[in-house]
């Protein structure tokens, strides 16, 4: 998606681009994972990114709605079998909990 | 004879207890499916619009309405000693307490935009729950 890659290129502060790396390279992953969820999880991070930037959201809407998605995610994890869950957390929920520990506050800050 | 009426008992009470199994699921479903209902609308409520006016006490016993209906549903999961029915149960109530608890800080309407986007996910999320249901029958 070449909105979320706009906003993710805007970010210049050296202190998270290991993190930025990180986030792409699960978000390519989750893009083209055979799970639904693992899909629609990076389809939503990428719009409320998009529109962080743009302010359309606020940073408490946007923590909110990751926080709404990971409860979600908690629950898509309760139904996958045991052997699963580990990789379906890392599609999900770390990447989740990247952006809004890292990525979040960087994307304010480059407004 | 007697083995013959023995064999029809059998029968009658294997019938009668799977019977009993398959409404004790249906009766978990239904209360998810209420749940998702109810929370839907208490979104909804609680979401700017024309001529709406924030009312605290309008707040209060929607909560208060909504708070019971999470609380048996807890309570019918926990007799029924399925950690991952509670588990879903216990993660829609957290987000219920969430947006409760976000809306009596904040004491303002959700604005519109952010409501849908938090109501499609929310929404997913009791399906997820009644997918589980599903798989458990």
């Amino acid at each position: 998606m070449a909105a979320v890659d706009d906003v993710l290129n805007g970010i210049k502060d050296d202190s998270v681009q290991a993190a930025k790396a990180q986030l792409q390279s699960l978000l390519q992953q989750a893009r083209t994972d055979s799970r639904e969820f693992a899909r629609e999880n990076a389809a939503l991070l990428e719009k409320w990114l998009v529109q962080l930037q743009q302010g359309e959201l606020s940073q408490e809407e946007f923590n909110d709605l990751i926080d709404e998605q990971r409860a979600e995610a908690e629950q898509w994890a309760n139904t996958q079998a045991i052997g699963g869950q580990a990789r379906a957390r890392d599609l999900t929920l770390d990447v989740l909990e990247i952006a809004v520990q890292k990525i979040a506050p960087a994307v304010i800050a480059a407004i | 004879m007697k083995r013959f009426h023995s064999v029809v008992l059998i029968i009658c009470a294997a019938l009668f207890l799977g019977a009993c199994a398959s409404t004790k699921d249906a009766a978990s479903r239904d209360a998810i499916a209420n749940l998702k209902t109810a929370h839907l609308a208490y979104i909804d409520e609680f979401t700017e619009g024309a001529g709406k006016t924030w009312d605290d006490q309008k707040l209060a016993t929607s909560t208060a309405s909504l708070e019971k209906q999470f609380a048996d549903a807890e309570q019918a999961a926990a007799t029924k000693k399925d950690a991952r029915r509670s588990a879903a149960i216990s993660n829609l109530h957290s987000r219920f307490k969430k947006h409760s608890s976000t809306l009596e800080r904040r004491k303002a309407f959700f604005k519109p935009a952010y409501a849908a986007d938090l109501k499609e996910v929310l929404s997913k999320n009791y399906d997820l729950a009644l997918k589980g249901e599903d798989i458990r029958s």
